[in-house]
């Protein structure tokens, strides 16, 4: 069974419709990798997954259950807790400032989940551990660098234990020197067999993470296929190809 | 003698501080109501809202304390003398006003003050917190979203503590000011530090205590002063 089933959504903002009927469908373990130019609708798209947007129109399943059902969305109670099975990583990290990196991570843990402090502290620990943090626990975001702020991110999401990981080009708003770091944190997520969606501008991550390319264009998924046969030479979309030659050398 | 004037001088600050900490505890949770209201995505509240903002900050602080407290006293006593010809031509619903107007006295003094105040500074508290809130990025807001935090959550948690941060600067201006509003009071006869030290004019032609509740004025404010520098200095340990 899917984790995430999306059916045929629409989104405008005012006149102009960003997403034209978008299905898709996202089965345990997968790492979709979704790509195309800047303005086809990818962040809106995923921003539409969790509500930070609102659909038109069309549907949403997780885990089976209606997020949305032809553009009604469950009611607030019950929307609350399944939102939370999805966690984001946004281009701009948003930490949270006045907290320090510990702070941050164990936040929602403990007022939104219930845990415990120590239970959430020590959950805390080993995140920070994993995307290679510790020493930084309880220094505050603004004395980290950009890669760090955004592996703490990381670590905030992980650490609401989601089934499914949203990321909107985690690695954009980064210098070229510092993307390496997010991304190898990210690729140990897929090994860990995190179910994820990447929007990313990084093609040779893409390529060698992904286990799944989706291209958008124009509010459409022109093409969703295997990284082989997207990144191949053989690919016979113009439109694609044209995007694609864009990044090599 | 200066120690007596002291004393006295001393029992009317008292009362100007009683007015300065009652303002601030009703303006502050009142300014945060009135902020929302002026922020609120239902129109007519907005500019509702926003029109009372205008007129509140737009007229003399001294002008609304007039009103407050003389004005529920002459309504009622328009409304008592009205004569009976006059008040039967009057449609039902105006009538049962005007009745409910005639049980209207003059406010007590010290409430007059404390509504004038607490309502002028609430207006101009809820201004700045107006700014300091629209100034939290949306990505604060979104971040506590997808972690499953209620809008409620998300405010107190997230969102006032690094507005509290930004307003501290304005926010110390507008209590400074208030410090020295407060002796407005005395338009109404309230007896504050001013009034007391006039007092000794009118008793004994002597002017120094006037000069002396300056002194009274500038203790506090310099305590203020330093208190909210603690205060920016404290929150100092981040920034956005
Ligand atoms: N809140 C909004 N209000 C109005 N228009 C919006 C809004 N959000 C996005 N858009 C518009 O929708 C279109 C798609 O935007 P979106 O951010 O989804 O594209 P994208 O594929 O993520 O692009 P990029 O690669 O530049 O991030 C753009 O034309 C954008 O200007
Ligand atoms: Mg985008």
């Amino acid at each position: 069974m899917p984790i995430l089933e999306v059916k045929d959504i629409r989104k405008s903002f005012g006149k102009l419709e960003v997403l034209k009927g978008v299905s898709l469908s996202v089965e345990p373990l997968e790492v979709i990798a979704v790509i195309g130019p800047s303005g086809s609708g990818k962040s809106t798209f995923l921003r539409c997954l969790n509500k930070l947007e609102t659909v038109d129109s069309g549907s949403i399943l997780l885990d089976g259950e209606y997020l949305a059902e032809n553009a009604v969305y469950k009611p607030e109670k019950e929307l609350r807790p399944m939102l939370k099975k999805m966690g984001m990583v946004f281009q701009q990290f948003n930490l949270f400032p006045h907290k320090s990196v510990l702070e941050n991570i164990i936040e929602a843990p403990v007022c939104v989940n219930g845990e415990t402090k120590t239970e959430a502290i020590k959950n805390a620990e080993m995140l920070l551990a994993e995307v290679g943090l510790s020493e930084k626990i309880n220094s505050y975001p603004c004395e980290l660098s950009g890669g760090q702020q955004q592996r703490v991110a990381i670590a905030r999401a992980l650490a609401m234990k989601p089934e499914i990981m949203l990321f909107d080009e985690p690695t954009s708003a980064l210098d070229p020197e510092l993307t390496g770091e997010v991304l190898k944190v990210i690729k140990e997520l897929a090994q860990k067999n995190m179910t994820m969606i990447i929007v990313t501008h990084e093609m040779n991550f893409a390529r060698e993470v992904a286990n799944r390319v989706v291209f958008m264009d124009n509010g459409n998924i022109i093409a969703d296929d295997t990284p082989e046969n997207i990144f191949s030479e053989a690919v016979d979309t113009p439109r694609i190809k044209a995007f694609l030659s864009k990044f090599e050398g | 003698m200066f120690m007596s004037v002291t004393a006295s001088l001393a029992e009317g600050f008292l009362m100007t501080l009683k007015i300065f900490a009652l303002t601030l505890l009703f303006a502050l949770p009142l300014g945060l109501i009135i902020s929302f209201g002026s922020m609120s995505k239902i129109t007519v509240i907005k500019w509702i809202v926003k029109a009372f903002v205008w007129i509140i900050r737009g007229t003399p602080l001294m002008l609304q304390l007039i009103i407050i407290y003389y004005g529920p006293g002459l309504a009622g006593e328009w409304a008592r003398h009205m004569s009976p010809e006059q008040f039967a031509a009057m449609a039902a619903p105006v009538r049962s006003v005007v009745s409910w107007f005639a049980t209207w006295n003059v406010f007590d003094r010290f409430v007059a003050v404390m509504v004038a105040f607490s309502v002028n500074y609430a207006c101009y508290f809820s201004e700045i917190f107006r700014g300091g809130i629209e100034g939290i990025p949306k990505g604060q807001y979104e971040a506590g979203f997808v972690l499953g935090m209620t809008k409620s959550q998300v405010f107190f948690k997230i969102v006032l503590p690094q507005v509290i941060k930004r307003i501290i600067p304005p926010m110390s201006n507008e209590i400074i000011t208030l410090v020295k509003d407060t002796s407005l009071a005395r338009v109404i006869a309230v007896y504050e530090v001013i009034w007391s030290a006039q007092v000794y004019i009118k008793r004994g032609g002597l002017i120094w205590p006037l000069f002396y509740t300056g002194a009274f004025y500038l203790i506090f404010s310099g305590f203020l002063t330093i208190l909210f520098g603690y205060i920016e200095k404290k929150l100092d340990y981040y920034h956005s």
